[in-house]
């Protein structure tokens, strides 16, 4: 692939990831992306990655803090 | 309009959410608490403005945000805006793939992808200066668009494309140190 196609994928590759570009644009990246298998892999590998993050950052929270806002809404409704 | 009545019903489900991205903003449970706490207060007050059917989980990040903001602006206002340098697009993608063969990158990419753990993956987020934080946070983690996230940060959509990409960049460049630290990124010896 060419140096210049490779970098005009690149350019929209969060746009793409992010669902944030025109159906147009989408089909030429995609149509990129399956003739050049660097991009291929570099597009699947910040997929995974953007999954990861949203993985690895979830947080249990505490029972104490949900019954706390029950408490307080709760306060409000009936004071 | 909303129905006060109904907060309960409609809200508290979204408390986990609003609870895991406090607590990314402040860096501690004791203020994510205190943040998400005021936060429902004010949902609660303001519901009644609150437009049924729209969209109650951005409406009440925008609270969450404001609350967080107007709490910790003074503590948060200067140290933040340090320059960062530029960081290349792909950085973390670049680096895995500098420090293997054509043959070990896969492997590679796997040992970072499962190996970096909750901890680094928080602690570099944390990491990130707010303003890089909030858009990166509300988009990775919250799965927002960039329109909600303009709404939700009061920004222009654009403000949040360019943060959203920096902060990205960043928190790759904090994600390598992490794997390079714990030896995931070079498999060439197998």
């Amino acid at each position: 692939m060419t140096k210049k196609s490779c970098d005009d994928a690149i350019t929209k590759i969060y746009g793409y990831l992010d669902g944030e570009i025109s159906p147009m644009k989408r089909v030429m990246v995609r149509l990129h992306l399956r003739r050049c298998s660097g991009c291929g892999n570099a597009f699947s590998f910040e997929r995974r990655l953007q999954i990861v993050i949203r993985q690895r950052c979830q947080e249990e929270v505490p029972a104490s803090v949900m019954a706390k806002l029950r408490e307080i809404v709760a306060d409000e409704q009936n004071p | 309009m909303a129905d006060q009545a109904n907060f309960q019903d409609d809200a508290m489900q979204f408390a986990p959410q609003l609870y895991s991205a406090a607590l990314r903003m402040t860096r501690n449970p004791a203020d994510a608490e205190d943040v998400v706490q005021e936060t429902f207060l004010k949902a609660y007050r303001a519901y009644a403005s609150f437009e049924a059917g729209t969209n109650l989980k951005a409406w009440l990040y925008r609270i969450l945000t404001n609350t967080y903001i107007n709490r910790y602006r003074k503590q948060s206002r200067r140290p933040d805006e340090v320059d960062l340098g530029e960081v290349e697009d792909l950085y973390l993608y670049r680096k895995i793939s500098a420090a293997n063969t054509p043959d070990s990158l896969k492997s590679a990419e796997e040992a970072v992808l499962d190996g970096l753990v909750d901890e680094d993956v928080k602690a570099a987020v944390e990491a990130l200066p707010e303003r890089f934080r909030m858009p990166v946070l509300l988009a990775d983690v919250e799965g927002f668009s960039y329109k909600e996230i303009a709404e939700i940060m009061d920004v222009p959509i654009g403000t949040v494309m360019s943060r959203l990409h920096r902060g990205r960049k960043q928190l790759q460049k904090a994600l390598w140190m992490f794997a390079e630290e714990r030896g995931l990124a070079d498999r060439k010896d197998g």
